[in-house]
């Protein structure tokens, strides 16, 4: 099967008869006339630039229909459809209006990241803000209004879109989701995008059902500039500068790009959480001749920052905000934070574009990415959990006496010390415990911070080509090869010593959870029973290492048919996944399945999609697309107990997913509106939660098959031109998205004290978590380079995320509840909860200068959240544990995250 | 145009469509067992039948083979939940109680105050323990608990529970009144007060056999069982006159109550306790005619009054006691009780009555009154025969205001020389 895939299911056209033409023609402002340079061309396969006075001529255009598109920074882009039926046609002035919806430059992905009790919390769940750019206004609306509060387009997560970077997928092939932090600050040097949102045709790959992004770092595709970039703010980070060069293609054949940009703040809009981010760039490209061009790039964003966590309501209005951060506490009248993460995944890619007639283009990527994911976080060793809003340390674990409930109380909102972590006492208690080493139970450190890491490697081989067959037929297709790797361990990276007493503590590499429960067996403890009870130092591994391999090949291929009120395309793909597992460490609890290569598993998937475009008239067209396909489960979500052994969950399928949608599109000058109604179904997920919980004092992993939910509803989203200057903006969307299945829960336990089991969740048509209703009305003003936006949102429809142990037998049964209140008890612990309405007010302001067409300067303000409210909860989750005995669902509240109160944003960018 | 309207129509019915369903749906819930006792082949008979099976009393200890296919239905009035009870269950129905004994610890979690079961009795033996009926095994040939690991199968649960199937305890003022039919059923005492109130703990640490006596306004006792393994063994027996509420067990021909829980106490909240062992203050005393007035009763400890003027020619008598006043903002079912005690005729229909007021004036002859229903001491011989009780005069219509009541003491003035001698002890007005 292999080699089939290798196959590629097109064959090259070896071109048609006909002459090809040469087109020229010049692009101008639309409203001062004046020529716009450096604006790019293209049609089809073909691009060029246009010179000082607008002009541009493209060669080897074939003859018949073509689309000639124009895009220029700052401007509309332009989208024409014209006959080429002469050897040598000038089309004349190409009028371009003015952009209004110059980009916002805040990067949107980056803020707000909110950690729970989880591990492997990668970025994700906000939409990219490269959608910002979206022609679409309900996508639009979707990404940068909606993004920041978590809301996700049609309920699918990030998985569930594609990004390729200059044609290689950047998926993470572990987790199946894409961590837009690779890129993060060169926001100038990968505007160049090819995306779609939803279901639809792409040139790049096959895409997935929420849509599909190729991101091109091609240096002769970005205009000559010299860009720098400052920005001001309050959220994550306060400070941004970027620069950027870009060549453009100069004489000999040559173009280069190259950004740089820092991201930082001491403390960012939550207390606790410093971000100091890097991202750098570079790119090179060689056009050969007109047949043969060679980019390489390499870019990365080593990028470290603090987190917030969660934390349950009682926690912050004890604390007065809900903005309370328990991850950090003073060290030396420092604040430190416990909880850091660090991320650096460079990338390179070599491209080499081959243009071999004006009908083909085949462009192929050799990539290899590597690097380090890091969460650093408190482990601790027979102490007492050092978090400070431990639930025991919180007025409501104390029941039977009023006036230490009320003492607590007054204690955590009244001192800060005491809801924050004490790293002072940490320090003292591992002092105390080495200074009484010679006794047998303290033979090492109390706490320290572990760092828990996941480095990869990853090589990818890629071609895409894109073939114009007829004047009505593209046909495209490409393959993928990709190889990756990723190393799980964790470190000891502090062990918390006083200066003095540096490499005097040492760490056990032994569950002490599994200590706890088999006193006395020296084997089950052990992490690595290769080297028992081996005694470890900062910059040690311990705990558990293994990898993760991941191999994956791909074929797609794709028809397009293009006709005068017509249009209809279809495509298939074929992915090979095949993953495994190396233990590199043989762990006690599972001798026989931890050390070593386990078994391989693979999967064999494809998929199916095609749309059609009915063009009523210029101004009306109604389309269709649909979509079936399997995915393979992604390896995160495959083992049991990844971090133990090389279990793989039972019955382990792949999803499958089929979708439909059908659009309405009323396109005049003045008003232009779409509105959409989709369903789809995904059947067959598979989810992994892994968590600590604290009653068992262990990891625990908690899997769920055949989890299946469907996805339903209707967007729209409208512009309405009142005058030239003012436009009204509508959009909203309004869905039902539920769970339409019972599924199998597993529960493994890392230290081994209770066997895995199994037992089903009662969920069906329950919601899925996040917003499902949401709407928005803007107003845009423009005039003079200046532009005005004003916002009102509103988000409703919106559920927590559940505890599945809630929705099971053994949590509503085995009880003494009365004939009176056993309905109330049970729907007291199986209700889902819904999170309050909210609405939101954005206001934006900017303006841009254009000196002698040679110096542009652009000026943006915006608020978020004018209003200032600070009680919109985005999310938040129950938590995983239950009191099965009293079955009191107050025990363990929800946590909640709070979406930022107001804050502003100011960008100034100069540009020459 | 048409088409365009006919794809737009398509479209949005497309969107309604896909959401139309969704009002209806129901969010799941996992499947809650509601038990149900099977008992097929079986002939249902009563606790009382099932008592009467044996040809006569047993005599103890003794026991009886239950070799037939009956079942019991009945409701759990006490189990094991405050430790105040060990290794028994009672059940009741409407003919009466029993005890089922059996080896096993926190039956509580599965058998509930409550709750409907079947006794699956074939099998099982009925015993006197101690003169009491039991249902159980045999141990050493004589009455013993049941031993399983399948109690649900000899004492099968039926539906939810439900504190209204517990039937209402036989309820008795003071201590005394019971019977042997009342065996193992809950009943309730009432007015009756520790008499080690705040001095004894309701059982000692290793105390074997911690017995506490409460004793009625009448002198009548009844002896509450304790276990220290109880969760209110350490707490101090409560003061106050209140209602207690118990299985009703015996022992060496004594009846014996077991409490199943702390809240099986109902102390009175009081409200106003006036046992004159002084002169009381903030009393007023008004003396509308005669000479006559009300008296503290130094020797007997109580306030007197006597019309008799030594002579019998004395003009008649009009006296009020007026009490302190008295906060009823906060009662929800205040009583008022006193008891009086009387000598000698009188001409006089009304000598002796008690009245409220929430309006006082400061001067009894000028306050509106109101007068309450009492029962008083009848006799008029020459002596006192003992103290006769008001009964619960209730002033749940004066609660939430602040009020006072008096004592209205009067002799004829007809000087054919009679008058009655009071005494008025014990006013106290409880919250119950």
């Amino acid at each position: 099967m292999k080699n089939a895939i290798f196959i590629f299911l097109f064959f090259l056209s070896a071109g048609l008869f006909a002459q090809n033409a040469k087109l020229s023609g010049t692009v101008v402002n639309g409203e001062t006339k004046k020529p716009i340079q450096n604006a790019v061309v293209k049609i089809g396969v073909l691009q060029t630039n246009t010179n000082e006075v607008g002009y541009f001529e493209l060669n080897e255009v074939p003859q018949g229909k073509a689309t000639i598109i124009v895009e220029a920074e700052g401007i509309a882009s332009f989208k024409q459809i014209i006959k080429v039926n002469k050897t040598e046609i000038n089309i004349g002035e190409l009028a371009l209006g003015e952009n209004s919806e110059e980009e916002m430059d805040i990067d949107v992905v980056e803020d707000n990241i909110v950690t729970g009790d989880f591990l492997d919390e990668g970025d994700g769940g906000a939409m990219p803000s490269l959608l910002n750019s979206s022609k679409d206004v309900y996508a639009r609306t979707a990404a940068f209004t909606f993004g920041p509060m978590f809301f996700k387009m049609r309920g699918y997560d990030n998985s569930y879109s594609s990004i390729y970077m200059n044609g290689v997928s950047v998926e993470n092939p572990e987790m199946g989701r894409t961590s837009w932090s690779m890129w993060g600050g060169l926001n100038d040097a990968t505007r160049n995008k090819d995306s779609y949102v939803g279901l639809s045709s792409g040139l790049f790959g096959f895409g997935d059902i929420g849509g599909a992004t190729n991101i091109s770092t091609q240096p002769s595709t970005y205009r000559k500039q010299n860009k720098v970039t400052y920005s001001l703010g309050n959220r994550s980070y306060r400070q941004r500068v970027m620069y950027t060069y870009a060549s453009g293609l100069n004489k000999n054949g040559w173009a280069f790009m190259f950004s740089g940009a820092r991201r930082w703040a001491n403390e960012g809009y939550v207390d606790g959480t410093f971000y100091d981010s890097w991202s750098y760039l570079g790119a090179i490209e060689k056009k050969l001749n007109d047949k043969h061009s060679f980019v390489l790039s390499g870019f990365g964003a080593p990028t470290e920052r603090g987190l917030q966590a969660g934390s349950t309501q009682e926690a912050y209005d004890l604390a007065g905000s809900n903005y309370y951060n328990p991850n950090w506490g003073y060290q030396n009248g420092e604040k430190r934070n416990a909880k850091t993460r660090y991320v650096h995944q460079p990338m390179i890619v070599a491209n080499h574009v081959f243009t071999p007639s004006t009908k083909t283009k085949i462009t192929t990527a050799l990539a290899y990415s590597f690097g380090t994911f890091s969460n650093k976080a408190l482990n601790w060793y027979n102490a007492y959990d050092p978090r400070p809003d431990y639930y025991r340390l919180l007025p409501s674990y104390i029941t039977d006496d009023d006036e230490l409930q009320s003492y607590i109380a007054d204690i955590w909102s009244g001192s800060e010390a005491i809801r924050q972590v004490d790293w002072d006492e940490l320090y003292y208690v591992n002092y105390v415990a080495y200074l009484n080493q010679n006794q047998e139970e303290n033979g090492q450190a109390k706490y320290m911070i572990e760092d828990r890491r996941d480095d990869h490697n990853r090589y990818s081989l890629s071609s895409n080509i894109n073939h114009i067959l007829t004047e009505n037929i593209t046909l495209s297709g490409g393959a993928e090869v990709s190889r990756y790797k990723v190393n799980h361990y964790k470190l000891i990276d502090d062990l918390l010593e006083y200066d003095d007493q540096e490499g005097n503590y040492f760490w056990v590499d032994v569950d002490q959870f599994a200590e706890r429960d088999f006193p006395g067996n020296d084997s089950i403890i052990q992490n690595d029973l290769n080297n028992p009870n081996r005694v470890c130092y900062e910059g040690d591994r311990f705990g558990y290492d293994y990898d993760i391999h991941v191999n994956s090949e791909d074929v797609w291929a794709q028809s397009k048919f293009i006709y005068d009120n017509f249009e209809f395309y279809a495509g298939a793909n074929v992915v090979h996944t095949e993953f495994w597992r190396v233990g590199n460490m043989k762990n006690g609890r599972a001798p026989e399945n931890s050390f070593g290569e386990s078994a391989h598993t693979s999967f064999l998937n494809y998929g199916l999609k095609a749309g059609a475009t009915i063009k009523l008239s210029g101004h009306h067209y109604f389309i269709a697309n649909g979509l079936y396909e399997t995915k393979a489960p992604s390896p995160k979500n495959s083992y049991l107990s990844p971090r133990i052994k090389d279990d793989l969950i039972d019955s382990l399928s792949s999803e499958i997913i089929y979708t439909a949608d059908f659009s309405y599109v009323i396109k005049y000058k003045r008003f232009n509106a779409k509105i959409t109604a989709y369903n789809t179904f995904m059947l067959d997920k598979t989810t992994l939660n892994s968590f600590y919980h604290d009653e068992l004092k262990s990891y625990v992993n908690y899997s769920m098959t055949n989890v299946d939910q469907n996805l339903k509803g209707i967007e729209f989203g409208s512009e309405v031109k009142i005058t030239n200057q003012l436009s009204v903006l509508l959009a909203g969307s309004y869905a039902d998205n539920r769970y339409i299945s019972r599924p199998t829960a597993t529960v493994s336990v890392e230290n081994g004290s209770q066997a895995d089991s199994s037992k089903t969740i009662y969920i069906n048509n329950y919601y899925l978590p996040g917003a499902q209703a949401v709407g928005s009305f803007g107003l845009k003003y423009y005039v003079n380079y200046w532009f005005f936006n004003a916002n009102v949102n509103y988000l409703t429809k919106s559920y927590l995320s559940f505890n599945p142990e809630r929705r099971s037998e053994a949590a509503i049964n085995g009880n003494t509840w009365y004939a009176d209140e056993y309905e109330m008890k049970i729907d007291e612990i199986t209700a889902i909860e819904k999170i309050p309405n909210a609405m939101t007010i954005d206001l934006s302001i900017g303006k841009s200068w254009r000196i002698d067409y040679k110096y542009y300067i652009n000026l943006n303000f915006s608020i978020g959240n004018i209003l200032d409210n600070t009680e919109i909860i985005t999310g938040g989750y129950e938590q995983m544990r239950f009191d099965f005995v009293n079955k009191t669902v107050t025990k363990f509240p929800p946590k909640y995250f709070y979406s930022f109160g107001r804050t502003f944003y100011l960008n100034l960018s100069f540009r020459i | 145009m048409k088409l365009q309207i006919i794809f737009l129509i398509f479209t949005i019915s497309l969107g309604i469509l896909t959401l139309s369903s969704c009002k209806e749906l129901e969010l799941d819930t996992p499947p809650y067992h509601i038990p149900e006792a099977d008992t097929s082949g079986g002939t249902m008979i009563t606790i009382e039948q099932l008592k009467n099976l044996p040809p006569s009393p047993l005599p103890s200890p003794g026991i009886y083979l239950i070799d037939s296919n009956y079942f019991v239905k009945g409701i759990i009035t006490a189990n094991d939940e405050s430790g105040n009870i060990y290794k028994k269950l009672y059940m009741q129905d409407s003919t009466g109680g029993i005890v089922l004994s059996i080896d096993a610890k926190d039956m509580y979690l599965k058998y509930p105050i409550g709750q409907t079961v079947y006794l699956n009795c074939k099998g099982f033996y009925l015993g006197n323990s101690y003169g009491i009926p039991q249902f159980g095994s045999v141990f050493e040939g004589g009455p013993g608990r049941i031993i399983s690991d399948k109690i649900d199968t000899i004492v099968m649960l039926d539906g939810l529970p439900d504190l209204s199937f517990i039937p209402d305890p036989k309820t008795v003022v003071g201590a005394s009144g019971f019977s042997t039919s009342d065996l193992s059923k809950l009943v309730k005492i009432t007015n009756v007060s520790f008499q080690e109130a705040g001095t004894n703990l309701f059982a000692n640490p290793g105390e074997s056999y911690p017995e506490r006596t409460v004793v009625d306004a009448n002198g009548n006792t009844m002896v509450l069982s304790n276990s220290s393994y109880a969760t209110f063994a350490n707490d101090t027996l409560p003061e106050g006159t209140g209602d207690i509420t118990g299985i009703l067990s015996t022992y060496n021909s004594e009846y014996r109550l077991y409490i199943r829980d702390i809240d099986d106490i109902q102390m009175y909240t009081s409200i106003l306790a006036e046992y004159f062992g002084t002169e009381p203050s903030g009393w007023d005393k008004k003396s509308i005619s005669g000479d006559a007035a009300w008296i503290f009763n130094s020797t007997d400890l109580t306030m007197k009054i006597n019309g008799w003027d030594g002579d019998g020619t004395g003009a008649g008598n009009d006296d009020y006691l007026v009490s302190a006043s008295f906060d009823l903002s906060t009662a929800v079912n205040p009583i008022l009780s006193f008891s009086s005690r009387r000598r000698f005729a009188d001409t006089e229909t009304e000598p002796m009555a008690v009245y409220i007021t929430t309006d006082y004036t400061g001067d009894a002859s000028t306050t509106s009154w109101t007068k309450l229903s009492a029962t008083f001491d009848l006799n008029t011989t020459s002596s006192f025969t003992g103290w006769v009780s008001s009964g619960e005069i209730n002033l749940s219509e004066y609660s939430g205001s602040d009020v006072r009541i008096a004592f209205r003491y009067k002799s004829s003035s007809d000087g054919n020389g009679s008058a009655s001698f009071w005494d008025i002890d014990n006013v106290s007005i409880v919250d119950k």
